[in-house]
Parts: structure tokens; sequence; C-alpha cells
């Protein structure tokens, strides 16, 4: 089982590694939402966010923010790797799980500029 | 005078030497406690059986006319003729109305039919469930296979999100099972592995409610079966029954007269008032083994157990170099550290001589319930004096005031004479003050 660091960490190479300009605990604010993302190239509009079920952790989005963010997602506006802390086996997991992530972002990415052209 | 004194290290040697004279005697405590015990539960037995044995004489048999003549001896209207024939009848008729309803019950009747049915379909059933089951094993001991289904995954009902973890697990978990078991099962996607899953599912749900079902007909064949043959039983057995009920009533409303009230009511009936001077011989004999074991082995073992924890503290703390010049008067030591042994064995004997004359004896119909002599005197011929016994203390103090008032009565006379010659002493307990 992965802690949120060693998450965080990988995560932050594989963005990295494929073209983004990742950075750690992001203060994020837009519309309704506001929180502070694990990762977020705020160029690319691309990032991260752990949800952790620590008590007192503030930083995690509510599940009303998480909806507004899907529906924005769903837009192709930003794009946003939501991890329950829970649900994360193996670095080597986590790390599939990213690159499948990134492939479908790039994915939807290409159909919006094709549809657009 | 002046005082002498004993020192430490002679204290530690008087410790030393006690120790197992004291673990000796608590062997022994022991071991008379074990054996207490055993006695105690064969007598229980003993006094259960004199229980019976006094109802089968008051009621000899289930006849109108023992049980009329009972009913009246001990006043018990339940256990009168009218009564217990009433009884009777209910109980014939509620188990032939049991029996008549079987027999108009389908289960009963068509009862080999149905078993053999029953056992044939269980046997093709449980052939066809262990393949099924089997596969199913299969699919169950793949990683995150239950989760897999209940999340939909595989199915239009699917609803994880293309931008969360567990999406990418689900397929990550669902290509694994495929690639497990995709070429046994001739399948190349999940959703078609999945698919073959609740098809086998489905058909080892029907089976095993099939099974459940056969089972259930088993079960009320079985206890049709068993009803039918527990009336006929009980049907059979009847009157037996109903007399060792007849004469539960009576253990149960004699059981807490007093005695005396019992030997007054059983003053016309010498076979009864054999059985019950049986009875209650037996039962003084309990309560007197639980007395004396109570004051001649449990009292004393609290004494030797005390006097063990000293001595061995005291082996440790004199030890200490603060004590080694600590000095104890001398009468004091002598005191603590005389030797009981001669106290303990004559309340060893004491204690097995009344046991053994207790347990041997056997001659209740010596006992008179006219006469105030307790049952430890008729048991122990007043060899071992134990005034700590309360009827005993009544009795012998009545007895030595009837002495002093009167000199001139023979009787007496004699009975003191008799008792005072198989004295062993004077009667106190005068043992165990270890501290």
């Amino acid at each position: 089982m992965l802690d949120e660091d060693q998450g965080c960490a990988v995560l932050t190479r594989v963005f990295n590694a494929r073209g983004y300009q990742v950075e750690r605990d992001v203060p994020f604010e837009e519309g309704t939402v506001a929180f502070t993302a694990d990762g977020w190239d705020a160029a690319s509009r691309v990032g991260f966010e752990y949800l952790t079920h620590a008590a007192g952790d503030h930083r995690d989005l509510t599940p009303d923010e998480i909806e507004t963010l899907a529906a924005r997602m769903e837009q192709g506006e930003l794009f946003l790797f939501i991890i329950d802390e829970r649900q994360v086996d193996t670095a080597d997991d986590l790390e599939w799980a990213a690159q499948r992530f990134l492939d479908e972002v790039q994915r939807r990415r290409d159909a919006a500029a094709q549809a657009s052209s | 005078m002046s005082q002498r004194w004993v020192d430490a290290q002679e204290v530690m040697r008087l410790a030393r030497a006690q120790i197992p004279v004291l673990m000796a005697e608590r062997r022994r405590i022991q071991a008379a406690s074990a054996q207490h015990q055993v006695q105690l539960k064969a007598l229980h037995g003993e006094i259960y059986k004199a229980w019976e044995y006094l109802a089968t004489v008051l009621v000899p048999g289930i006849v109108p006319e023992n049980l009329e003549w009972a009913s009246r001896l001990l006043s018990l209207p339940p256990i009168g003729a009218q009564a217990v024939q009433a009884a009777m009848v209910q109980d014939r008729d509620r188990l032939q109305a049991t029996m008549a309803n079987l027999d108009d019950n389908d289960d009963y009747v068509h009862r080999e039919a149905r078993l053999n049915a029953c056992s044939i379909h269980l046997t093709e059933l449980a052939e066809s469930i262990a393949p099924l089951q089997d596969a199913l094993s299969l699919y169950h001991s793949l990683p995150h296979w239950d989760e897999l289904l209940d999340s939909g995954y595989g199915t239009d009902a699917y609803a994880g999100k293309w931008y969360t973890l567990s999406y990418y697990q689900h397929w990550k978990y669902g290509d694994q099972a495929v690639a497990a078991l995709g070429e046994q099962f001739g399948v190349k996607t999940f959703a078609e592995l999945r698919a073959r899953y609740e098809q086998e599912k489905a058909a080892w749900d029907q089976l095993v409610t099939s099974r459940t079902e056969y089972q259930r007909q088993q079960h009320a064949v079985q206890s049709a079966v068993q009803q039918y043959t527990e009336a006929e039983r009980h049907l059979a057995n009847l009157a037996s029954r109903h007399l060792s009920r007849v004469r539960g009533v009576v253990i149960e409303h004699l059981s807490p007269l007093g005695r005396d009230q019992l030997a007054k009511m059983l003053a016309s009936y010498e076979t009864g008032l054999v059985a019950l001077k049986r009875l209650d011989g037996l039962e003084a004999k309990y309560r007197y083994l639980e007395i004396t074991h109570q004051r001649w082995v449990l009292e004393p073992a609290a004494g030797i157990e005390k006097a063990l924890r000293k001595a061995q503290r005291d082996l440790v703390k004199l030890q200490r170099p603060k004590h080694v010049y600590r000095r104890f008067p001398s009468a004091d030591i002598e005191r603590r550290f005389m030797d009981r042994q001669p106290k303990w064995d004559k309340r060893w004997t004491r204690y097995q001589d009344s046991r053994t004359r207790l347990i041997g004896f056997d001659d209740y119909g010596t006992y008179d319930f006219d006469d105030a002599t307790p049952w430890w005197s008729v048991m122990t011929g007043d060899a071992v004096k134990a005034r700590f016994i309360p009827e005993v203390a009544v009795y012998y103090e009545h007895r030595s005031a009837t002495k002093q008032h009167s000199q001139e009565d023979h009787e007496q006379q004699a009975f003191a004479a008799v008792a005072s010659a198989a004295d062993y002493d004077d009667g106190r307990d005068d043992f165990d003050d270890m501290s």
C-alpha cells in the first residue's frame, strides 16, 4: 500500500515523463471549486489529486466539487486524475493506471482538435 | 527473669525445616478433599435412588387401588385414581390424534416412495452441482473477481469514471481475469467471461434451489416418521410413563416436608417408614460428611497455607543484610515452630474414623423418629464427638442436663458410660492455630 507522498512521487514522475510540467501542492480556485491540487500543470491544465481519509484533512475535494470538475473534464476544459488512497496497491499499478489516464487525455484532446478543424 | 533470644539464622533454619512438613500436610488435605468429592457424588446417587424407592413403595402400581390409597395417605389429590385416569385418557387421545393426523398426511402415507425419490434426486443434484461448483471456484479464486462483479464491469451498467484510479484498476483486473481463464473457456473479453460466469452461476443457483427443496421435503417426511414413531412408543408406554410421572409428583410433594412430618404421615405404613429412614439417614450422612470435611479439613487447610506463606516469606526476608543481626524472642519462635504433627494426626484420626463409620453405616432401620438421638450418634456410636454439628450439640446438652437432674436414671447412666468409654478426647476441637 502506497501512502500519499509515495503515490504523488510516482505520479509526478509519470506525468513529467509524458511531457507535462507538474508542480506539487498547487492552489486551484475556479468558480465554486477551491482546493490544493497534489499535482498540477497550470499550462496544460492536467494534474492529479489524492483523496485522503485522514481526519482533519481539509485539502480534499468535496463530492460537489468533484461533480463540477467531472462536468468540466467531460467538456475537455481540464483533466484531473482522481485517486482514492485506499485503492492504491502498488507503485506499478498506479503507474499503469496513470499512463492509461494520460492516453485518454491525449485521445480526448486529439478528438477535440479534429472536431474543431 | 531475663528473656532468651533466637537469631535470624536459627529462624531461617527452622522455617526451612518446617516447609516440607507443611507441604506434606497440604498434600494430605488435597487428597482428602478429592476423596471427599468422590464420596459425596456416590452418596448423591444413593439419595436419588432412595427417593425413587420411597416413591415406588408409596405408589407400587398405576392401578386405582394403589393410587387412591397413596393419595389419601399423602393428602395428595392429583395422584388420585380419577385424576390420573383423566390425565392418561387425555394423553392417549392426544397421541392417537397425532397418529391419525399423520395417517392422513401425504408425507407420512407415501414416506418410503418420497424418501427414495428425494434420495435419488439429491444424489443426481450432487453430481450436477459438483462440476459447476468447481468452475465457480475458479472464477472466485481470481483476484478482485467479486469487486469486478459488484462494480458491473463488463456490462452496460458499469459506472466507472475514466478520470478515477478505480476505472483503470477494473480495466487491469478484468484483463488479468481474461488472461487467466479466457483460453480455457474460449472467451476473449471480460464481458464474455462475465456472461459465461453468470450463466454457470444461474445454473448452479437453480440446482442449489432444487437441492434445498428436496432437502426440505426429505426433512418433512423424516419429521413425520419420527413423530409417528414417538407417538407409537409413548402410547405403548402410556402406563409406565404415567406411573413415573405420579412418582415424580410424589417426590416433589414430599421433598419440602420435614422428615418428622413425613414420619408421622407414614407411621401406619411400615414399608414406607423403612424407606423414609433410609432416605433420611442418607441425607444426614451427606450433611455430616460436608460439615466434618469443612471443620476438620478445609478450616485447618487455611492455617497450613498461612504458615507456608509466612515461612517462605521469612526465608526471603531474613536473608537481607539489614536482618542478619535481628533477634527474636525465644518463646515466640518455639510457639511458632512447635511440632504440630501429633495434633494433626489426632485430627486426621478423628476425621477418618468418623468417615469410616458414616460411610460404612447401613443399618437405617434401627433409627427411631420418636427418639431425640441424632443420626450422628446412631451412625458413629458417639465414638467421635462433633459438637460443631448443631443437632449433635443440642443432643449432648440435653443429655448432659438430663444426666445431672436424673442421676438415678439407669438408662442414661448406661448410655453415658458407653459414650464415655468410646471418647477419644475431651470433645473439644483444639487444632490448628498455625498463626
